[in-house]
C-alpha cells in the first residue's frame, strides 16, 4: 500500500490534490489504492484549517454541524483562512469537473470501438456454431482421403468442445484404411454407428503379400456399407530392393475371393477406383471369379494402368476413367506383342450403360501390333474426353499407332461433349528449332484422327474443347516458339457442333481442306449448327490467322450462322483487329 | 425463374447497424433467405430487407462476393456423396477474396449461413479446413488459440489413442 504517499496534502490546497493524483496514477497497483482514505477530509487542510485539530489524536470530528462551525470563525484570521479553503476547493472542484467531463466525453467516443473490439475478441473459430465446425472438420477430414481417420483423431484431440463435436459426428469416422491398426478400424467403425457409409481404402504393401491382412475380416461386419473402394500400390512398396510388382492385381484378386468365398454383396458401392502403377504387370487374378457380379449398383469406375476382367456386363456403370498404357511395359521388348487395346475395348463393351467416358492414354503414339480390329458401336456414350500427356506428335502414325487404331474403331453416335487434350513433346531438334511444316502437318492429321468424322454425322454435338499444349522440359519451353506450324482444324468434322472452344500454343486455323486433299466447297442447307467459336489462350495466334478463318467460314457460308466469337487471353490478337475482322455484336473480348 | 423485370430490380438491404445497401436483384438473391423475404413481400420495391445478424462491413463484403458471382449457376442440391467429391480446391478470385483475417473469416461464414449463399459458405469453410488440415491438435490450438481444457484423465485417454493413431 502507498497510503502513506497520500495521508496528508501539503501546503496549497490545489497543487497538493493534483500532486496526489498523480502519485496514485503513476503507482504501478492503482487499484490497490485506497482513494476514500486518500481523500478523507481529514486529509484536506482546508477542514485542518478550519476545524484546527493537527494532533492524529484529537481529531477533528466531521459531525460538528454548521451552527457551530459559524460561531468558531469568529475571529477575522480564522475567517479570512476559511475563505481562502473555500476558494481553493472551488477551484478543485471547478477543475476537476472539467477533468471528469473530458474524460466522460473520450470515453463516449471511445466505447463504440471498445465493444467492437472486445466483441471481436471473444470470437474466433469457437464463434462458429456446432453444426459449421463439424462441415469443416469433415471437409478438412476428406481432403486427407486415406489418412482421414489420422485427420479426425487429431481434430478431437485439440479440446473438449471439439472432441465431443467430432465424435458426435459419425461422418468424420467412416475411413478405413487397411494400414490403420485393427484397434483403430474397430474403434473407427464404432464411432461411425450402425448406418453410416464408409470409404475404404485396400492398399498393398509386402505385409499384404507375405502375411496377409486381417483388413477384410475386420470389415466383414459392414463390409455391405461400402460406398467407396480405393484400391492402391505404390511405387514406396518394396520389397529386396526390388518394386512390387502386381500390388493393386493381387489386392483385386484376395478381395473379390473372399467377397465369393463369404456369399457377400456390396450392394450399395457406388465407386471403385483402381491406382495401379504404370510400372506394373498386366495380369488379373480375377478373371476365373469375374463372372461373380458383387457390386450391381457401380456408378463410377477409375482405374489407372490396371482394368479387371470383367466377363460380366456391369450395366450400372455409367462414369469410366482409365489412365490407360496400350504397351504392356514389363515385356516391352517383345516387339511382337499385342497392344493393350483389346481390354480397353472389352471393358467399354461390358458397361453398356456408359454416359461418360474419359480416358488418359499412354504411349499411343506406339505402333500396334493388332490386327484389323471392327468397330465398336458405343450408343450410350455423350460425353467423351481424351487426353494425350507426354505426345511425340512427330511420331504420330495416322494409320498404325494404337491412338489412330482405337479411333478408328470407336462409333460414339450419341455424342453431345467432346473435350481433346493434347500435351505435345519432342518436336524441337536438339538446337530448339521446330520443322514447321512437318509440325503442320502431322498436327493436321492428328486432328482429322482425334476428330471423329461422325461428329458431322450426329444430330448435334452441343460443344468440343481442342486444347493443345506444350508439355515440354521447362528450358525448352523458355525459347520463344513463334514459328512452330499451324495447327489446321477441319472444318467439315466441326460444323455439326454448336459451340467450339480451341486453346493452342500453336496458331489455330479453320480450314475447309477435306481428308482426300480437295477443298469444301459448299455445306448442304440448315447442316450447320456452328454458333460460338472460342479461342482461349491461343498465344501464337495473329490477326492474319484469324483472317483466315473468317475468310474460310466466309466463303461456305458458315460465318452468317456464328452468332459469338469469344478471344480470351491471346496476347496477338489485338482487339481493334479482332472487332475488324469480328464484327462488334459477335465478340466478346476477354483478356 | 427470374424475369428480365426482376434483373433491374433494386433491393435495400439493411444491417444490424443500420447501414443501408442498395443492390440489384441478381445480386441480392444470391442469398437465398434474401431471395425468400423478396418472394414473401412481393412487388414492394420500397421496402427495406433488414438484415439484423449482419453489420454493416460484413454486408460490404459478403456483397463483393455476390457481385463477382451475380452470374454463376444456382447451386444444386447436394447429397453427402457429392461432398465427399468435392476437395479443399478455391478458385483463384475466391482464394484472394478471402484472404482476411480470422475474425473477418468467421463473420463472413457466419453471414453466408444466415443468408443462406451455400456456394460463399464453402468457400469459407474450406478456407478454415485448409488451415486444419494435416496439422498437429498443438498446431490447431497455436493457430485458433484454443485452450486445452482436458482434464488429467482425459488426457491420459488421448495420450492412449494417440499411440494408435500416430504409430503406424
Amino acid at each position: 500500500m502507498h497510503r502513506g504517499m497520500y495521508s496528508r496534502f501539503r501546503g496549497n490546497e490545489v497543487p497538493d490534490v493534483l500532486v496526489a493524483l498523480e502519485m496514485a496514477a503513476r503507482s504501478r497497483k492503482i487499484h490497490l489504492v485506497d482513494l476514500q482514505k486518500v481523500f478523507s477530509w481529514e486529509n484536506w487542510r482546508a477542514f485542518q484549517n478550519v476545524y484546527g485539530y493537527e494532533d492524529k489524536a484529537q481529531k477533528p470530528s466531521a459531525a460538528l454541524d454548521d451552527l457551530d462551525l459559524t460561531a468558531r470563525l469568529a475571529d477575522a484570521k480564522s475567517v479570512s483562512r476559511f475563505m481562502e479553503s473555500v476558494s481553493e476547493l472551488d477551484t478543485i472542484i471547478k477543475m476537476l469537473n472539467v477533468l471528469l467531463d473530458s474524460a466522460n466525453g473520450l470515453q463516449a467516443k471511445f466505447q463504440f470501438v471498445r465493444e467492437n473490439i472486445v466483441s471481436k475478441l471473444s470470437k474466433g473459430v469457437g464463434s462458429l456454431p456446432d453444426e459449421l465446425l463439424a462441415k469443416v472438420f469433415q471437409l478438412a477430414v476428406w481432403e486427407e482421403g486415406r489418412e482421414g481417420g489420422k485427420q479426425a483423431v487429431r481434430i478431437s484431440h485439440v479440446c473438449r468442445k471439439f472432441r465431443s463435436i467430432a465424435l458426435g459426428t459419425r461422418g468424420l469416422w467412416t475411413t478405413l484404411f487397411s494400414g490403420a491398426s485393427e484397434h483403430q478400424l474397430q474403434t473407427f467403425i464404432s464411432r461411425a454407428g450402425p448406418n453410416e457409409e464408409f470409404h475404404a481404402f485396400y492398399h498393398f504393401s509386402t505385409k499384404v503379400r507375405y502375411v496377409g491382412s486381417s483388413f477384410t475380416s475386420i470389415c466383414l461386419p459392414i463390409i455391405s456399407r461400402w460406398k467407396t473402394l480405393t484400391v492402391s500400390q505404390e511405387a514406396q512398396d518394396w520389397y529386396h530392393e526390388q518394386p512390387m510388382y502386381g500390388g493393386v492385381a493381387h489386392i483385386m484378386g484376395t478381395l473379390v475371393e473372399f467377397i465369393v468365398g463369404n456369399n457377400l454383396q456390396l450392394p450399395i458401392l457406388e465407386e471403385l477406383k483402381i491406382d495401379g502403377s504404370s510400372y506394373d504387370r498386366y495380369s488379373d487374378s480375377t478373371r476365373d471369379i469375374a463372372g461373380y457380379l458383387w457390386a450391381s449398383n457401380l456408378r463410377t469406375f477409375r482405374c489407372s494402368f490396371f482394368l479387371p476382367y470383367l466377363s460380366t456386363n456391369i450395366s450400372s456403370v455409367s462414369t469410366l476413367v482409365v489412365r490407360h498404357s496400350f504397351i504392356d511395359r514389363p515385356l516391352s521388348f517383345d516387339f511382337d506383342q499385342r497392344s493393350l487395346i483389346t481390354p480397353l475395348l472389352e471393358s467399354l463393351l461390358a458397361m453398356p450403360n456408359l454416359i461418360s467416358f474419359e480416358l488418359e492414354a499412354h504411349d499411343a503414339e506406339r505402333i500396334a501390333r493388332d490386327i484389323a480390329l471392327p468397330k465398336l458401336e458405343l450408343p450410350s456414350i455423350i460425353s467423351f474426353h481424351l487426353r494425350l500427356n507426354h505426345f511425340p506428335v512427330l511420331e504420330f502414325d495416322p494409320k498404325g499407332s494404337c491412338i489412330a487404331m482405337l479411333m478408328g474403331t470407336l462409333v460414339m453416335p450419341s455424342l453431345e461433349a467432346l473435350a481433346i487434350s493434347v500435351g505435345m513433346v519432342d518436336f524441337r531438334t536438339y538446337k530448339n528449332e521446330v520443322n514447321t511444316t512437318k509440325m503442320s502437318q502431322s498436327l493436321d492429321e492428328l486432328s482429322r484422327k482425334l476428330l471423329p468424322d461422325r461428329l458431322s454425322g450426329t444430330a448435334g454435338s452441343t460443344s468440343l474443347i481442342f486444347n493443345l499444349r506444350d508439355d515440354s522440359y521447362k528450358s525448352a519451353k523458355d525459347v520463344p516458339s513463334t514459328n512452330v506450324g499451324v495447327f489446321s482444324v477441319p472444318l467439315e468434322r466441326i460444323i455439326r457442333v454448336h459451340s467450339v472452344t480451341l486453346s493452342s500454343f500453336v496458331p489455330v486455323l479453320l480450314t475447309d481442306e477435306l481428308d482426300d486433299g480437295g477443298v469444301l466447297s459448299t455445306i448442304p442447307n440448315g447442316s450447320c449448327l456452328l454458333r460460338e467459336l472460342k479461342f482461349i489462350e491461343c498465344e501464337n495466334m495473329t490477326s492474319v490467322d484469324l483472317e483466315y478463318t473468317v475468310d474460310s467460314l466466309e466463303s461456305l457460308g458458315i460465318w452468317n450462322y456464328i452468332e459469338r466469337v469469344v478471344v480470351q487471353d491471346c496476347k496477338h490478337l489485338v482487339y481493334d483487329e479482332v472487332v475488324d475482322l469480328v464484327g462488334e455484336e459477335r465478340l466478346q473480348y476477354l483478356s | 425463374m427470374s424475369t428480365t423485370e426482376d434483373k433491374t430490380r433494386k433491393v435495400k438491404l439493411v444491417t444490424s447497424d443500420n447501414e443501408e445497401f442498395e443492390v440489384d436483384w441478381e445480386v441480392a438473391t444470391r442469398s437465398v433467405l434474401i431471395k425468400h423475404m423478396l418472394e414473401d413481400i412481393g412487388e414492394s420495391e420500397e421496402q427495406a430487407i433488414p438484415l439484423p445478424n449482419v453489420t454493416a462491413n460484413v454486408l460490404k463484403k459478403v456483397l463483393e462476393w455476390c457481385e463477382h458471382h451475380r452470374k454463376d449457376p444456382e447451386p444444386a442440391p447436394e447429397s453427402s456423396d457429392d461432398n465427399r467429391k468435392r476437395t479443399l480446391e478455391i478458385g483463384d478470385w475466391d482464394a484472394k477474396f478471402i484472404q482476411v483475417d480470422q475474425e473477418m473469416l468467421f463473420e463472413i461464414i457466419l453471414a453466408a449461413n444466415y443468408l443462406d449463399i451455400k456456394a460463399l459458405l464453402d468457400v469459407g469453410c474450406k478456407t478454415v479446413a485448409n488451415m486444419i488440415k494435416g496439422k498437429q491438435p498443438e498446431e490447431i490450438r497455436k493457430m485458433f488459440n484454443i485452450v486445452n481444457d482436458f482434464t488429467p484423465e482425459e488426457e491420459a485417454q488421448i495420450k492412449k489413442e494417440n499411440e494408435w493413431a500416430e504409430d503406424r
